[in-house]
């Protein structure tokens, strides 16, 4: 049927004019994929879906959503009330809310395995460098767009978190506070910021679009790694279409199945999708004993935690992306799968480990006991990185197969 | 095209002139992002410190942030010597935010009020930013300093203050809590701002 479309006289007339069947047929029909693609490779559409859920979702929440922090007559903010409205008033709109909080959640499971894959399978090496550091920039740039986002229903966490997170801007020496200042529009979080946060909210995501859809073209330029780590001979490549575009639309039906449980059965995520206290209004000065940040920005606030100095704990936040960044040239092993590589992969296992730990503790309120187990876990990450460059040294690789 | 010296100087000159052009119109951009007009006039906040009972301790808001006034005893202001080896900064040098121009003396470098009873500083942890809460009479000990004399604990990431509001080492909080720019306009009101 999809020959036929593109067969149609339109169709031909508009590629004549302006190339769209020969973009589908290069990017979505032919193009030319390794045979051996796992599961773990569908995880890229699934975040394509992802990210059309969360733009249709937000549109139609922002059509009933106040920014402004200014109280109402019951005593809370319009922002807060809005939500409420929301989800009591207006028609599924609980619905639409829900399908968003846990897209976002959604989201960042997707894209962390999507990462851990690409570090299993060597998928940041040579020559497909830039197609991991877009990858990174990508996660970044999904992380303020969440970190905006959250401040928007104006409760407890929304207030507290941007508070604690915007204060990691002070600690820049010199122009800190200006800088401050500057991100909240006043001298604490308030009505300013939160307008300024929605605007954002609402620009980040088309940036992200365009930073994916560069991932993409670069992808089609390298193309995909597989499991084995190796170059396919011509007997190993096969096109997309059928295989894949079946293969990524079945891992697509799995997921929103997982999806739509969630948002039907369990949209809070027992605290961890929505956090239970932003269902109370915020208060700027009831301080929440336990400021956590939800569960997929956990590790990064758990290191900044970690360190007993506020420049050098935000330094090592820093560094925790920076590291991620240069993976590409960290690692030296010219054998990509860690399939093949068993020092290699224990120490990515031992690194998985560590990040899981770090988010389980930076969702805990600090003890001393959390404290100590969460700067051990931030040393691992650290040592991780720190070993890359030598490992190839005394590493014995299992013999690689000659063809996939 | 590059070898001919005055096109060259063109196009240097034009690309110059394109970045500074470009420069200015972000000026305008920025100063928008600075806290408008009205936010910063808001800033003016009056308080009467008798209505604090003595040991009791009041907050205050101010620019939209939390002043604590604590109504300190002869107890608690005798509590604020003897742990200097446990501050960061026990004579509030580090920076001119834990200071103010009236503090002269090393005795108000260590009691950092006007009139010593009344203390008051800022609320907000010089960490990032959460409010400490008042612990007057706890002990020290487990997460905190074995000999803690009382003063404020941030539960946010376990940063801890003595009864002048001075930061103890060891935890993430960076200096001791702000001083308000703040003044008696008779025997008890003070106005911050
Ligand atoms: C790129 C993907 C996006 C992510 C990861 C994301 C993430 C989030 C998160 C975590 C929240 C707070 C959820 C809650 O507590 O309910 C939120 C709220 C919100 N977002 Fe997004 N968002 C995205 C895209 C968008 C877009 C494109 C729009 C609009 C054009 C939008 C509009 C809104 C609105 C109006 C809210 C407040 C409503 C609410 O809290 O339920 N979002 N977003
Ligand atoms: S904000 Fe008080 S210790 Fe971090």
């Amino acid at each position: 049927m999809l020959e036929k479309m593109l067969n149609t006289k339109f169709a031909q007339w508009l590629d004549e004019r302006t190339h769209v069947v020969q973009y589908v047929r290069f990017h979505l029909l032919d193009y030319p994929t390794p045979k051996n693609l796992n599961y773990w490779y569908a995880f890229g559409s699934i975040a394509l879906v992802v990210l059309i859920i969360q733009v249709l979702s937000g549109v139609f929440l922002a059509m009933d959503y106040k920014p402004a922090a200014v109280p109402t007559g019951n005593g809370f903010s319009m922002a807060f009330d809005s939500i409420e409205r929301i989800m009591r008033e207006v028609n599924d709109g609980w619905l639409i809310r829900y399908m968003h909080a846990v897209g976002a959640s959604a989201f960042f499971f997707v894209i962390y395995l999507h990462m851990a894959r690409g570090m299993y399978y060597g998928s940041y090496k040579k020559p497909r460098e830039f197609l991991w550091i877009m990858g990174v920039m990508i996660l970044v740039i999904m992380q303020a767009t969440v970190f905006f986002g959250y401040l928007l229903p104006w409760g407890q966490m929304s207030y507290w978190g941007a508070t604690v997170i915007t204060n990691i801007f002070g600690a820049i020496p010199g122009i800190g506070d200006w800088l401050l200042q500057l991100v909240r529009g006043g001298y604490g979080v308030g009505d300013p910021t939160l307008n300024r946060f929605f605007a954002l909210h609402f620009l980040f995501p088309f940036i992200l679009i365009a930073f994916v859809f560069w991932h993409v073209m670069a992808l089609h330029v390298v193309h995909s790694n597989n499991p084995e780590g190796i170059e396919p001979s011509k007997k190993g490549i096969i096109p997309f279409h059928p295989y894949y575009t079946v293969k990524d639309l079945f891992g697509i039906g799995v997921f929103l199945i997982v999806y739509s449980w969630f948002v039907f059965f369990d949209p809070t995520g027992h605290g961890l999708i929505i956090e239970t206290n932003n269902f109370n209004p915020a208060d700027p000065l009831k301080t929440p004993p336990d400021i956590t940040p939800v569960w997929y920005l956990t590790p990064w606030y758990e290191i900044l935690r970690s360190v007993p100095n506020k420049l050098l704990g935000i330094v090592g936040m820093a560094f925790a992306y920076v590291c991620l960044f240069l993976m590409p040239w960290l690692d030296r092993s010219p054998v990509r799968s860690a399939r093949y590589r068993p020092v290699y992969r224990t120490m990515l296992l031992v690194f998985f480990a560590s990040i899981g730990v770090l988010g389980y503790c930076g969702h805990h309120e600090v003890t001393p006991e959390l404290l100590l187990i969460g700067r051990i876990a931030s040393l691992v990450y650290f040592a991780f990185f720190a070993l890359l460059p030598f490992v190839h040294k005394f590493e014995k690789n299992r013999p690689l197969p000659e063809d996939i | 095209m590059g070898d001919n010296p005055r096109r060259s100087f063109l196009y240097t000159m034009a690309s110059v002139m394109g970045a500074a052009g470009a420069c200015a119109t972000a000026v305008p951009f920025v100063r928008a992002l600075e806290p408008a007009a009205d936010t910063v006039a808001s800033g003016v906040t009056e308080f009467d410190v008798s209505t604090v009972e003595p040991g009791m301790m009041a907050t205050v808001m101010w620019r939209g942030q939390p002043v604590f006034v604590v109504h300190r005893t002869q107890q608690m202001l005798e509590s604020l010597y003897g742990h200097d080896e446990l501050l960061r900064d026990p004579l509030s040098e580090a920076i001119p935010e834990v200071q103010a121009d009236w503090m002269k003396t090393k005795e108000q470098r260590i009691t950092r009020a006007i009139k010593p009873e009344f203390l008051v500083v800022s609320g907000v942890c010089t960490h990032l930013g959460c409010i400490p809460a008042f612990e007057p009479d706890r002990e020290g000990g487990g997460d905190m300093p074995k000999d803690w004399p009382g003063g404020w604990h941030c539960a946010c990431h376990g940063s801890n203050y003595d009864l002048s509001g001075r930061v103890f080492k060891g935890v993430p909080a960076p200096y001791n809590l702000f001083i308000p720019p703040y003044r008696y306009l008779d025997e008890s009101t003070i106005r911050i701002g």
